[in-house]
């Protein structure tokens, strides 16, 4: 048994060892290169790891992460956003006004040309507002916060459902996209132009999907921005599951950009000769849920902290993050509104006050707990598993799918679960799990892990206008969080590429997905 | 004969039935709801209940299941959940390519594999023999998928010969028929090799070689004929294997096959393409089967007792004397 538990931790320490010493190399960021000045008759290939299943997300109802990449496309936004600073820039609108805290006019550009040829207007911008975003997206961030547009000459209200100052800045991502009715019909329709999607005003416009093989756009010579440049002619997604394929193929020159690629993988590559690695914090930390409904031994705070001291957040965060960030000292990335709501102290590992607290909990004989995760994190799970077994716990652990596991942290069917929250702005869907308005049934924790004090704080800390009164608000939150030891917060999450080494301007949309459109060599 | 094709194909019905009751009852145990994937992780519980409705998939499993099988014999095999489309329109295309891989494959793997069964046979008990085997076995001990990737580390990433992925031109199905070929070859090799060994044994070799006929002669003339037949039975057998196991070759090779289908599918709960997929891959199995064993009979006439009887006809008793 000590032999085996040596072997385990050892197994552990080399892991995080050599995963901090490839780390350690120089590896890219996102975001970081001066914008592409000139254009060429190149193509580029970038290879996703699954194939979208529809290629006009907010027509069929849908936010996929690789329908989002591609629609960028040829798909543009009211806005932009600057991923690093988080200002707010024009886009198909060249002006807005907020009318009041859910009402904001924009003023629509008169020179973006739709894929049909006709110039956009704010009755477009209105149509698709209602139309699409909210008759057909009522059940996801596209429409659940919009309640309808109205135009008036030049210009579009939207209005809200609820006050945020975040929404000026949702209204750049990717499913906020703006197309005309009359390019949806000439594409044939809703049902066709998911498929077809000869719409929208985007810098690349649609050519051709092969389905399973390949989705091919092209360089729109028509598009309103004088400023940009699209270096490369044609983009062309292919679809590549199995993430050492993406990674050859990019080293054999078949394809230029490997998107999502595992962490621990990408890492392995830093010091690579044939390819460059960027790896990019996104602003999600990943938390480690307890289940505190009735029955799960998670329920009692005293094994929820007891697990919390056990835990090795410094190896986890080597591990989680391919050496390239500490671990987490808030629930909210250090981008935005963080609180360094733990001390180093209390960080650190305590193994007998851990025992202690089990002990009291009447778990001095030890237990069995079950978690689910999904393969990417399995070195992290198996970090997490030795770190419990020093305080009596076996963890079991479920590998599985994205469905199971949407479904079993849906059914509460575990007693730790790792899930991370994506929170750059004060969004009104902030803080999912511990909204009484998101627990009908089951989510992530359990009914349990809110009360009405906690849901209260969260949406004042969305709709209040000031921002340092909203700080102040946060620091509440992770107060009771951590009083009840709600979630353990583990490490900012990491997302990784492996592009062509002589490929710059990786650039990167909200929620870290990748930009197609301004690579350059 | 007529009747025994006809016999063979009837046969399809229960093969079928079993493997859709089989993806039918595995459906009902797997994790993961089909609405909730298509719908996405934000929408409500009464989102995902309405879509369950609009696809049947609450009302009992019996009857979903009775619902597809009758669906079936109208040949419609039901829409992918993924793009709406008919499940067998999809299917159609991919069919083509995995077979066209899967033939190369096979003939890859039985031309080399006949061929070093053949050299292992003729220097039996050498440090030939010892070689051929042991690099034959290597090839089948080493995972397909293993295989796959270090073929792409070599020729697309090293030699810059052939693309690590896609089937855009003719280069692309190299490596993938090349994974599954080499990864054949020692099966291919020791049947020849026994098969050879056993042939050449035979009195009528003796007596070609008695009657001073060349070696060469004696080996490609007479004794390989004979030792094909369990060789092309290994190759319909391997045929069928090849087709259903190239799932992950074509995952890794990133080829649109109906293996890619059917993981992808899979991954998607999207179980009309998991079932059309996997009933086409039986229908194409089982006509396979058939006919290779017609193509015995052909190659031998001696099989037509054995093959077509089933080896169900009872010698006639020898009359006591």
């Amino acid at each position: 048994m000590k032999l085996r538990k040596i072997a385990a931790f050892a197994l552990a320490a080399a892991m995080t060892v050599s995963t901090a010493f490839t780390a350690s190399a120089a590896a890219v960021g996102a975001n970081e290169d001066a914008p592409n000045t000139e254009k060429t008759d190149e193509t580029l290939t970038i290879a996703l790891a699954s194939e979208p299943a529809t290629l006009a997300p907010s027509l069929s109802g849908t936010a996929a992460n690789e329908a989002q990449i591609v629609s960028s496309t040829y798909l543009d936004t009211l806005v932009r956003q600057d991923q690093n600073t988080g200002e707010v820039l024009p886009g198909l609108a060249t002006e807005w006004e907020w009318i009041d805290d859910t009402h904001c006019k924009f003023t629509i550009r008169d020179d973006a040309k739709c894929y049909n040829g006709d110039m956009l207007t704010a009755d477009d911008v209105a149509w698709c507002v209602n139309e699409v975003w909210v008759a057909l997206n009522a059940s996801n961030d596209t429409g659940m916060f919009v309640t309808g547009a109205e135009a008036d000459g030049n210009t579009v209200t939207i209005e809200y459902n609820v006050a945020s100052p975040a929404l000026l800045g949702m209204m750049s991502w990717t499913n906020f996209n703006i197309m005309s009715q009359a390019d949806v019909e000439a594409a044939g329709g809703i049902e066709q132009a998911t498929k077809t999607p000869f719409i929208g005003t985007g810098p690349y416009r649609f050519v051709e999907w092969k389905n399973t093989e390949y989705i091919k756009v092209e360089r729109n010579e028509e598009y309103w921005d004088p400023d940009y440049n699209g270096y490369f002619k044609e983009i062309i997604f292919k679809f590549i599951g199995e993430p050492a394929s993406r990674e050859a193929n990019v080293e054999s020159g078949d394809i230029d950009v490997a998107a999502d690629m595992p962490v621990i993988q990408a890492s392995a590559f830093v010091d690579s000769d044939a390819v460059k690695t960027v790896l990019f914090n996104y602003g999600q930390n990943g938390h480690l849920w307890y289940n505190m409904t009735e029955g799960h031994p998670t329920a009692d705070v005293n094994v929820r902290k007891a697990i919390d001291l056990a835990l090795d957040f410094d190896n986890i965060a080597i591990v989680g993050t391919a050496g390239t960030a500490p671990s987490a000292t808030g629930y909210i990335d250090e981008g935005f509104y963080h609180n360094d709501t733990y001390t180093a102290e209390e960080r650190a590992v305590n193994i007998e006050e851990a025992k202690a607290l089990l002990e009291e909990a009447g778990y001095g004989d030890g237990l069995t707990l079950e978690t689910t995760y999904m393969q990417e994190t399995e070195t992290v799970h198996a970090v997490v598993k030795e770190c419990l077994r020093q305080i009596g716990i076996d963890l079991v652990m479920n590998p599985t799918d994205v469905p199971t596991f949407v479904q079993t942290a849906n059914s509460g069917d575990y007693d730790i679960m790792m899930i991370g929250e994506w929170m750059r702005d004060r969004i009104p869907s902030a803080f999912p799990f511990i909204r009484w308005d998101n627990i009908h049934g089951f989510h992530m924790g359990g009914p349990q892990t809110t009360t009405d004090e906690l849901d209260g704080l969260v949406h004042s800390f969305i709709e209040e206008s000031d921002d340092d009164a909203a700080k102040e608000i946060l620091v509440q939150i992770e107060q009771i969080m951590k009083d009840d030891c709600i979630v353990s917060n583990l490490y900012p999450e990491v997302k990784a590429a492996i592009i062509n080494k002589d490929l710059k301007g990786f650039t990167t949309l909200e929620r870290g997905y990748v930009n197609p459109i301004n690579f350059y060599k | 004969m007529g009747r025994y094709i006809l016999k063979r194909l009837l046969l399809l019905i229960p093969i079928l039935l079993g493997v859709s009751a089989i993806i039918f009852a595995l459906k009902t145990v797997t994790p993961g709801d089909p609405a909730r994937q298509i719908l996405g992780n934000d929408a409500t519980e009464e989102q995902v209940q309405a879509k369950r409705e609009e696809l049947g998939l609450n009302d009992p499993v019996v009857v979903q299941y009775v619902r597809y099988i009758a669906g079936i014999c109208h040949g419609d095999f039901g829409e992918s959940y993924r793009t709406g489309e008919p499940v067998i329109k999809e299917i159609i295309p991919r069919l083509g390519t995995s077979a066209k891989i899967t033939l190369g494959a096979v003939a890859i793997g039985a031309v080399l594999g006949v061929l070093l069964g053949v050299i292992s046979a003729l220097k039996k008990y050498t440090w030939v023999d010892s070689l051929v085997l042991v690099v034959s076995m290597f090839f089948q001990s080493v995972p397909e998928f293993v295989v796959g990737l270090v073929l792409i580390m070599i020729f697309a990433v090293n030699l810059h010969l052939l693309p690590a992925s896609g089937i855009e031109t003719w280069k692309g199905y190299i490596l993938p028929m090349l994974t599954i070929g080499v990864s054949s070859i020692a099966n291919y090799t020791r049947i020849t090799r026994s098969s050879m060994l056993e042939v050449l044994g035979e009195d009528y070799i003796r007596t070609a070689r008695a009657k001073g006929q060349t070696e060469a002669n004696i080996v490609y003339r007479h004794a390989m004929r004979n030792t094909m037949i369990p060789v092309a039975q290994s190759v319909g057998t391997h045929l069928g294997n090849a087709l259903g196991g190239g799932m992950v070759l074509e995952t890794v090779f990133s080829v649109p096959g109906v293996g890619k289908y059917i993981v992808d599918a899979i991954t998607a709960r999207n179980y009309p393409s998991v079932l059309g997929g996997a009933l086409m891959i039986a229908i194409i199995l089982v006509v396979i089967n058939l006919i290779v064993d017609i193509s015995f009979v052909v190659i031998d006439p001696r099989l037509k007792t054995t093959i077509i009887a089933g080896g169900s006809k009872k010698p006639k008793k020898a009359k006591a004397a």
